[in-house]
């Protein structure tokens, strides 16, 4: 009898496991087409990019690419923006994971749910509503123009993003394993920092990749604040676009590498993208 | 209860926000900085910012030329794309920053400008012989494109910065078609008479009609493998759209304002330019309404379409093999037609798309930034740059050899720009300018696309105008 | 004696101790522009009105918004493309979470996690560009794939009010569903393992384990992905103001870029303030919703 209920859910599974693996490709492929036609057109001439029918196959060339990056100065912008990013997710993280932290396990101090849903609210107001009242603060103080005022603005924008997802993985760690560490002597600092903090690897990283996309693709307040040579990606993009014609093809240019960098911080950590390590090994 | 906290947390910051909100508050003005006075040898960088565009790249190319002549002085130059160059140089204005000294600005802001106390007037470069005397300022302002100073610079009779760069739109049309002799015969066969430049916009759409074919009839004597149409509108709802109607609705008579400040926007005339702009579109390019400069200027270089109106600073695009498929057969053709030459009301309208360049009040280097300013005015150098793609005001710079010789400036500058400084005024340059072409561009969105009728779009655009300005509307279409 | 006090003390102060350098950069950053946009929303505040800056105008603000067509309009947009995005994009998210999870190995995951990751990496300045070139009505691949299905032919994609609002949602959706699948992922990720194998040797099946285990496990997690996601979809602004303008017509305004409009093309920060405070306020009350419906009760 239990035989033969498992051969019958064996081959129940392998159909959902066919329909599971078409699902994936197709939506993998759809996720890569868009940026693969992209990074196909931005080796085409201008007047290859507008063919009728869609080419693709054609002669192919690197102006595109010399023009954005060298001609007007993209590599330059390219590394302003990776600069604000890695700047600005670390210290999210730093500032953001003990908070999350205290969020998680000190659930009995004064206003813990209250405070932590204000913190959120940081988020919710249009962005332009911070535009001018954080122009003015950073004119102040000199700062107008400088990288340093977009990565405070990025981690300002950022922070309760942090806080709320790294808070919802301390979360998926039960509170019982703080307390045995704490049995066995250790601090709850030092607790945090070896024991509960490895297993959220998986969260961690994920949360440093996302807020290192955040900053990287942020538009208004890198328009706002930065100018001329301390330019990011998002800004000098629309000067692409011109009425005697976007420079589509460099456009395109741009539009394949600025994805690359991320990437290739996410092939970096993603081995820290593993299952968590169970309780037996953590003892 | 749970959120009493939260709750009274707030209440209490509402109402001690709305009790200091009561009180008026000083208007923001520039903070005071001191000039730093320009001596030899003195490091000054000025920044100037402007629309990323082949003339701002010609300025960038000549620059140096002013470099040589102020040893100390350096220029930088930033472009961008039209509308983060209208937020960030009035968010720097505005918050009197000082970071560009010098700023292009398009004519409909000078008021807003002005009135907030923005920029430099004219009275200071003239007070300083070092930066301009009188008797140059006056060879400069005769020297330009009549009625240019006015139009750009001028605010409640006093003028602020200089013109700089002037342009308009103009016909466009595909020159090969044109002189085909086939087709000529064809037309005045269908229509009854010749194949000849527009006097009046039925002649216009009776042209784009005659031109648009399936994919498969013949076009010159060959079958078509792709449609082909007789026009395109810059259509999508965006700042190009009202530029467009601005070469449109004056020339039936209509306007924004009557002579006793009522508001007519939404008069017969205006109504009837705004259907036969519609009327357009079944012979434009099934991508009509997304179309803003830019996509025109596509469908012009691959050949889509007969004529349609586009910008003289895009021809640059038009006309250059390496990009386009149509660079020798592309013709420029001024003035645009009207809707009843016998009406004296209706005169060719061409909207200004051109930059004045203006001066922060904000700026660190006020006496520099002015002097470069009149500078990029002058006749020789407005030449220089005019054979580097500049958009002169000078009348000068037309008519030097090498620049008369460009397929495109004679339309430009004879037809055009004298028409369109003459014919000038049709949107105010107010304070509210700004927040008013919006809702114009919103406006016909909506008709064009069909949202609203023709006669809804136009009524709801005048109370709106009406809310803004105060001024009362005349009468309703549809009401 | 002192000893008490000491222990007493470092259990109050150190969750204080975590949470001190974000209050710091919340207040400083968060209540000033707040008070800042209150005090324009009450005053009449525009450079294009510059003779009565600053005057102030009570609620005045307020009724226009509450009267403006074009307001009530931006709201429906929004919560139109929200209604449709959110469930989509939260089930395929899910999906892919859980197909990633179970069904692939683990090399193959962190292979395909990269491609997957490609939509979100993208600047939504750079995936409006991107779509723009796609459904551009001439010629964009899907135009022209789509005319050879015999569709059209007449009017495009995005410039068809009927049509243009699917397109920005399947833009929206292919941008950030991944976003959603990623953390899920990475919470499934982090599941302790004790629990399964606890159930699988009391002979529990698998839908019993999810949701016995993994979906309560999942919870608050899957609730802050929802808020976060639903607060951006509100929000909702950058690809719009590339593809479409907010056009044709209204049709693909959204709220976010209605209060764009009011600030930073007609300058008035009295009346956008009025918008933002009142769109800020929409996004709290939901928010309030939503948190209250998945946080864990223990």
């Amino acid at each position: 009898m239990t035989t033969e209920r498992r051969s019958v859910k064996k081959r129940k599974i392998d159909l959902v496991g066919i329909a599971a693996y078409v699902f994936l490709a197709a939506f993998t492929f759809l996720s890569v087409f868009p940026w693969f036609w992209n990074l196909l057109s931005s080796f085409k001439t201008t007047t290859d990019i507008w063919a009728r029918p869609p080419l693709f196959i054609f002669d192919p060339t690197l102006n595109n690419y010399y023009s954005a990056f060298v001609t007007r100065n993209f590599a330059l912008f390219l590394k302003n923006t990776i600069v604000v990013g890695l700047a600005a997710t670390a210290l999210c993280l730093v500032i953001g994971v003990p908070a999350a932290y205290a969020f998680s396990r000190f659930k009995t101090f004064i206003g813990n749910n209250q405070l932590f849903f204000f913190i959120l609210t940081t988020r919710m107001a249009p962005g332009f509503v911070e535009i001018i009242p954080l122009y003015l603060i950073f004119k102040n103080i000199g700062l107008l123009g400088s990288p340093i005022a977009l990565v405070f603005a990025h981690v300002y924008v950022n922070l309760a993003f942090v806080i709320w997802l790294m808070k919802g993985f301390f979360d998926e760690i039960t509170v019982d394993l703080d307390e045995r560490a704490m049995i066995d002597g250790a601090s709850r600092i030092r607790a945090f920092f070896q024991l509960i903090l490895p297993l959220t690897l998986p969260g961690l990283v994920t949360t440093a990749i996302f807020v290192l996309i955040f900053s990287w693709n942020e538009f208004l307040f890198a328009l706002i604040l930065t100018g001329g040579l301390s330019r990011t990606l998002p800004v000098a993009i629309p000067g692409l676009v011109t009425p005697a014609g976007t420079y589509w093809g460099e456009v395109m240019a741009v539009a394949t590498v600025i994805t690359v960098p991320i990437l290739i911080f996410a092939t970096a950590v993603r081995k820290y993208l593993v299952r968590g390590l169970t309780f037996g090994a953590v003892k | 209860m749970k959120y009493a906290g939260a709750g009274v947390v707030i209440v209490a910051g509402a109402a001690a926000g709305a009790y200091y909100a009561t009180r008026p508050a000083a208007p923001p003005g520039p903070t005071e900085t001191t000039a730093a006075t320009t001596g030899p040898m003195q490091n000054i960088e000025l920044h100037v910012i402007g629309e990323a565009l082949p003339p701002l790249e010609g300025l960038n190319k000549i620059k140096d030329i002013y470099e040589g002549e102020h040893p100390g002085v350096k220029i930088v130059i930033e472009p961008y794309e039209f509308e983060s160059l209208l937020q960030k140089s009035t968010a720097d204005l505005a918050a009197g920053t000082g970071q560009y000294d010098c700023v292009m600005s398009i004519y409909y802001n000078l008021g807003k400008y002005v009135e907030n106390g923005w920029v430099v007037p004219i009275d200071e470069f003239l007070a300083d012989p070092t930066i301009i005397t009188p008797e140059e300022y006056v060879t400069m302002t005769e020297g330009m494109i009549p009625g240019a100073l006015n139009s750009k610079s001028e605010y409640h009779g006093k003028i602020y910065g200089l013109p700089f760069s002037c342009q308009t739109q103009f016909e466009w049309y595909r020159g090969d078609m044109f002189d085909d002799a086939v087709e000529k015969d064809n037309f005045k066969a269908q229509y009854g008479y010749p194949l000849d430049h527009c006097k009046t916009w039925k002649e216009w759409r009776d042209q784009a009609e005659f031109f648009t074919r399936n994919k498969g009839e013949t076009l010159m004597g060959k079958k078509l493998d792709y449609d082909f149409f007789g026009t395109c509108l810059q259509a999508k709802r965006h700042p190009c759209t009202w530029y467009e109607f601005i070469c449109v609705f004056p020339s039936f008579g209509g306007r924004l304002f009557d002579v006793e400040q009522n508001i007519v926007i939404n008069s017969r005339r205006v109504a009837d330019a705004l259907d036969y702009y519609k009327s357009l579109i079944p012979f434009s390019p099934p991508g009509v309404l997304e179309y803003t400069w830019d996509d025109a200027l596509i469908a012009a270089q691959q050949g889509l379409l007969y004529h349609q109106i586009l910008w003289y600073d895009a021809s640059y695009a038009v006309i250059d093999p390496t990009q386009s498929k149509t660079a020798d057969v592309i013709k420029f053709h001024a003035p645009f037609p009207v809707s009843d030459p016998t009406d004296p009301l209706c005169k060719p309208s061409h909207s200004e798309g051109g930059w004045s360049f203006l001066v922060n009040a904000a700026s660190k280097y006020k006496e520099e930034a002015c002097r470069f300013v009149v500078w990029a005015n002058k006749p020789d150098i407005q030449i220089l740059w005019a054979r580097n793609a500049g958009l002169a005001a000078q009348k000068a710079a037309y008519e030097d050899p090498e620049v008369a010789a460009l397929p495109i400036t004679q339309a430009a500058y004879y037809g055009n720009l004298n028409s369109a400084f003459t014919n000038f005024g049709i949107w105010p340059k107010e304070p509210w300018a700004e927040e008013g072409y919006d809702k114009g561009v919103q406006a016909l969105s909506n008709a064009t696309s069909g949202a609203m009728t023709t006669e809804q779009a136009l009524d709801w655009l005048a109370d709106e105008l009406a809310s803004i300005t105060k001024k009362p509307v005349l009468e309703y279409l549809s009401k | 004696m002192s000893k008490i006090n000491w222990a007493r003390a470092k259990r109050f102060w150190t969750p204080w101790l975590f949470l001190v350098p974000t209050l710091i950069v919340i207040l400083v950053l968060d209540l000033y522009p707040f008070f800042t946009i209150w005090d324009f929303s009450l005053r009449s505040w525009s450079f294009g009105h510059p003779e009565s800056m600053g005057e102030p105008v009570g609620l005045l603000n307020y009724f226009r918004m509450m009267h403006d067509m074009t307001f009530w309009d931006s709201i429906k947009v929004t919560l139109t493309i929200f209604g449709i995005a959110l469930p989509v994009e939260f089930f395929l998210g899910f999906f892919v979470a859980l197909v990633l999870y179970h069904k692939v190995s683990d090399r193959i995951r962190k292979i395909l996690i990269i491609p997957l990751l490609i939509p979100l990496t993208t600047a939504p300045v750079v995936v409006g560009l991107v779509f723009k070139y796609i459904f551009q009505g001439d010629f964009g691949v899907f135009t022209y794939y789509a005319n050879l299905l015999g569709f059209f032919r007449e009017g495009s994609v995005l410039g068809s009010p009927n049509t243009v609002l699917p397109a920005v949602t399947i833009v929206e959706v292919w941008h950030w569903t991944f976003f959603i699948g990623l953390i899920l992922l990475a919470g499934l990720l982090a599941l302790p393992r004790e629990p399964y194998e606890a159930a699988a040797m009391d002979g529990a099946t698998s839908w019993m384990k999810f949701k016995y285990i993994t979906f309560p496990f999942l919870k608050p997690l899957m609730g802050i992905v929802v808020i976060l996601r639903a607060m951006d979809l509100m929000r909702l602004f950058d690809e719009l103001y590339i593809l479409t303008g907010g056009g044709p017509g209204t049709s693909s305004e959204s709220l976010m870029m209605y209060t764009y409009r009011t600030n930073f093309v007609w300058w008035d920060f009295g009346f956008g303030g009025a918008v933002s405070l009142f769109f800020f306020t929409i996004i709290l009350l939901m928010s309030l919703v939503f948190f209250d419906a998945t946080s864990r009760k223990d």
